[in-house]
């Protein structure tokens, strides 16, 4: 992997990353941010502001016919200038990704045990057997309980949770640097939902795994992070931290994201469920 | 498809695919936007137009082959030209082996495709669409029973059945037609049912329902209008395939003894391929040029009508 | 799984039946006198009471139905009226022509068809992707038998370096000139088939490429084939399988056309001149023979496919929630 030379950034940082269809409409608009290893960051918008395709832009999985410019640094190296076979060495392995409809995004004709194993196979070259062993304490390290049934298992003779705990198990097979969760918690029910989000944390915490955690739900990313980035229209219109956004909103669109939030939650003025060590 | 088969609809029942269901047409642009909200609106397919205007000339020639063609074709007409003679100022196609005008019996070719079509369409949309909403109705013990007997028709090829309506009956246009459209009523019942039940579980329908509308009013007002677009595409695609099974009828001697039918023409000018290819070349041709048409139209409708085709893939 | 396996052989053997009646029933209820018009024009009424009670159809027809049914268990299947030879020795006389011309035309529609559709859903927006779609687009509406005679005029009347039709006298004993015979015949149908087959397999393709589970693999560093390679072959095999079960019924349908372009002296040439002849025996036994040959297709299809997909087998309750 060649390193560029233009920063020496830890972490992830995109730098003003701008997405176009080939007829040059603008999708994404100078996008800007950073997450350093182990640290936090959420985005939010609405749908449609461009977060989904800022995570596709990262690892380079645009729709066809669609570029990216601007810079994608993963440690110090620019993600766009890597051909497809250094960036298939990224994804999943340095980057992975969580979806938001934990269903669709496993395969229903493969045993979650084959599915959890195959990033174990495809960048640790590890042996069928000893991926096996390896999806079991993957298991295990998303409170999957009774990993031997689950492991044997189609996704559709799971319950939501346990599907997203198994994608969770996936994206973290290789212990990536950085874990992209794509509105991750949207597709469960809410008691769900905050399992689900209480896991993440701590696998977050245990895992030393930086986390950029994207959602529509203001309520659902102040449980999460600290950093907040918000998003509207393919562009960034306020970097922040939840704590400011919820007491001090500087863009109009935070206000108004802030008002709908509070409308139909119960959202503290401070944040008690994020960490206030970190 | 040119080997026909009664009924190509693969529905998978457990993945609740519709195999082929989103073949974007040939000539749909490729745009780049995809998942974007659309930049502009197009509100007519390019599928839509081009089906339309190929169909449209077929139609009119058959229409204007009813009053007149340039050489008289009708029973018994002699030969004016030439035997075989090639394509000429007097003769534009050329002539067949009795030294008849070609171009005027291709044009007596495009009435029979067009009324094979029509009355194929009309039998399977008639009968179809009454055994399939009657399908769907509310006591279902029957509904087993006739869905069986319509999964045995979809499986029972229109060629065979064809064949054995002619075996009895003996050659004719109205033998191909019948058997065709019994054929595709197979079919049609089959949408038409299998859509009526989605649609009759729809919560609107219910909301109707408890209030009081009746059977017939339920079926006319929400589910004939919401199954209308889905038909209208299996009707197209049929009318080229009854095209298709007639000339096949034809071609092997099977159909209209006197009728021009295009398969009955390309049959008869087999022999003399090398000396006159046109007679041979022109009325398969026609088929291709008539049948694309109808599927064109088809698809067109289809993206018309369901709007996650509209976008590109 | 067992208890499927029943009420599915069930329903075979029920629409099997159902299927015998069907034909027996057009063939005898339909307007019009067979056995009066195979013999043609000025014949005596003693002559057509004499072949009445020959083919017994002076009986009653339960007695006509049960003696056909047991006719065809036994293998002779009535006798033919036009031949006068036993249906089923004529049948099986035909096979060595029909069953190689299929099964070949098959086999060639599949080796080309699911490679081209697959790369044509993957470049999609490619050459081959678009040119695919226009070429299969344009061969679903082209009718087989004129594909036959282009055929036979370019490489045997105007090129010479196959025959035109028919087939050796001596049969599979002269094994080189029958498959010379048969090399313009099965390109035929395959030319058909592989038209629809592709456009099956491609939007099969699709329809996998469009799924989450792909985005899942790409996300997780598989490549674009490598990912197809993962996820298509089980998803993919569950629609493209059926259709795999409708051709391998239509490249018979396709043989009986395409044997009547070639002069072939198979099943379908037999089938055709037996309906042009009235040929009573004849017609219902092939039509039958081959509506089973569908049937029993479509029934293994449907194991084949709760073979590949577990939701099946779980049951559809499951299985709807995709």
């Amino acid at each position: 992997m060649t390193v560029t030379p233009t920063t020496s950034t830890t972490g992830l940082e995109v730098r003003d990353l701008t997405v176009a269809t080939s007829s040059g409409r603008v999708l994404l608009d100078h996008v800007s941010w950073h997450v350093a290893p182990g640290e936090r960051l959420g985005v939010i918008g609405e749908s449609g502001s461009g977060k989904s395709l800022t995570a596709a832009a990262i690892l380079g999985l645009l729709p066809d016919g669609m570029t990216a410019t601007g810079q994608v640094l993963l440690d110090g190296t620019d993600l766009l200038t890597l051909g497809e076979r250094a960036l298939r060495r990224v994804r999943g392995a340095r980057i992975a990704m969580v979806f938001q409809e934990p269903l669709t995004a496993l395969d229903p004709l493969m045993t979650i045990g084959r599915q959890i194993a195959g990033p174990l196979r495809l960048h640790r070259k590890v042996s069928r057997a000893r991926a096996a062993e390896l999806a079991a304490d993957l298991c295990r390290l998303v409170r999957l309980d009774d990993a031997e049934r689950i492991l044997g298992s189609y996704p559709w003779q799971l319950s939501g949770g346990q599907r997203q705990r198994a994608c969770l198990a996936m994206a973290l097979a290789c212990e990536p640097d950085v874990l992209i969760a794509d509105e991750p918690t949207t597709a469960l029910d809410v008691t769900v939902q905050a399992e689900i989000l209480d896991l993440l944390d701590d696998l977050i915490e245990r895992t030393g795994t930086a986390l950029v955690f994207v959602s529509h739900d203001l309520p659902v990313v102040a449980r999460v992070t600290r950093d907040l980035v918000v998003m509207r229209h393919g562009k960034v219109v306020e970097a922040t931290s939840v704590a400011r956004a919820l007491d001090a909103p500087e863009d109009p669109y935070t206000r108004t994201l802030l008002a709908a939030a509070r409308a139909v939650t119960h959202l503290p003025t401070l944040h008690p469920t994020t960490q206030e060590d970190r | 498809m040119s080997i026909d088969l009664g009924g190509e609809i693969p529905v998978v029942e457990g993945s609740g695919r519709l195999a082929p269901a989103r073949e974007e047409g040939v000539l749909a642009p490729a745009t780049g936007d995809g998942g974007a909200p659309r930049a502009r609106r197009r509100s007519v397919s390019p599928s839509f137009v081009a089906g339309l205007v190929m169909v449209g000339l077929v139609a009119l020639v058959g229409v204007v082959a009813v009053f007149w063609t340039p050489y008289d074709v009708g029973v018994g007409a002699a030969g004016t030209g030439g035997r075989l003679e090639g394509p000429s100022a007097q003769f534009w196609a050329g002539t067949d082996r009795l030294g008849r005008d070609l171009l005027s019996q291709l044009m007596g070719g495009a009435t029979v495709a067009m009324t094979v079509a029509i009355a194929s369409v009309v039998i399977a949309g008639l009968l179809g669409i009454t055994i399939g909403v009657g399908g769907a109705a509310p006591p279902p013990p029957p509904d087993v029973a006739l869905l069986n007997v319509v999964d045995l028709m979809i499986a029972f090829p229109t060629l065979l059945l064809a064949m054995l309506i002619v075996t009895v009956r003996g050659a004719s246009l109205t033998s191909a037609v019948v058997a065709i459209g019994i054929s595709g009523a197979a079919v049609i019942a089959r949408v038409t049912r299998v859509n009526a039940a989605r649609v009759l579980r729809e919560d609107y329908v219910t909301a109707a329902t408890a209030s009081g509308t009746g059977w017939w009013g339920t079926i006319l007002r929400h589910v004939l209008p919401n199954v209308a677009p889905t038909l209208l595409v299996q009707l197209m695609l049929l009318a080229g395939g009854a095209i298709l099974a007639e000339a096949s009828l034809s071609y092997l001697g099977l159909g209209s003894p006197t009728a021009l039918s295009w398969g009955r023409l390309l049959s008869a000018a087999q022999k003399s391929v090398a000396v006159q290819p046109l007679g041979a070349i022109l009325p398969g041709l026609l088929i291709a040029w008539t049948v694309l048409g109808l599927n064109l139209l088809g698809d067109g409708i289809r993206e018309r009508t369901d709007p996650s085709l509209r976008g590109d893939r | 799984m067992s208890r499927y396996l029943l009420t599915r052989v069930g329903t075979l053997l029920l629409s099997l039946v159902l299927a015998s009646v069907v034909v027996f029933a057009v063939l005898r209820f339909l307007p019009g006198d067979s056995a009066g018009t195979s013999l043609g024009v000025g014949t005596t009424s003693d002559q057509l009471d004499q072949l009445r009670a020959d083919l017994g159809t002076d009986q009653p027809l339960w007695t006509q139905y049960g003696q056909w049914v047991a006719g065809l268990f036994s293998g002779s299947a009535g006798t033919s009226f036009v031949s006068r030879l036993p249906v089923g020795e004529l049948i099986a006389s035909k096979l060595p022509i029909t069953l190689p011309l299929s099964l070949a035309a098959f086999a060639v529609s599949v080796l080309v068809s699911v490679p081209l559709g697959v790369v044509a859903a993957v470049r999609r927006r490619g050459v081959v992707g678009v040119a695919v779609s226009a070429v299969s687009q344009l061969g679903v509406a082209v009718p087989v038998f004129w594909v036959g005679v282009i055929l036979v005029w370019v490489f045997a009347l105007e090129a010479g370096v196959l025959p035109p039709g028919g087939f050796p006298r001596q049969g599979w004993e002269d094994p080189a000139a029958a498959v010379r015979s048969l090399v313009l015949p099965v390109a035929t149908v395959a030319v058909a088939m592989s038209s629809v087959m592709v456009r099956y397999v491609r939007s099969a393709t699709l329809d996998v490429l469009d799924q989450d589970y792909v985005r899942t693999a790409r996300s997780l560093g598989y490549g674009r084939w490598h990912a197809l390679a993962r996820h298509g072959l089980r998803n993919g095999a569950v629609p493209v399988v059926a259709i795999l079960g409708i051709e391998l019924a239509t490249s018979l349908l396709g043989a009986v056309v395409v044997e009547n372009v070639f002069a072939l002296p198979g099943l379908g040439t037999l089938l055709v001149s037996s309906v042009a002849g009235r040929d009573l025996p004849v017609v219902q036994a092939l039509v039958l023979g081959l509506t089973a040959l569908v049937l029993v297709t479509n029934f293994l299809v449907d194991l084949a496919q709760r073979g590949i997909d577990p939701r099946l087998r779980a049951g559809s309750a499951l299985g709807g929630a995709r």
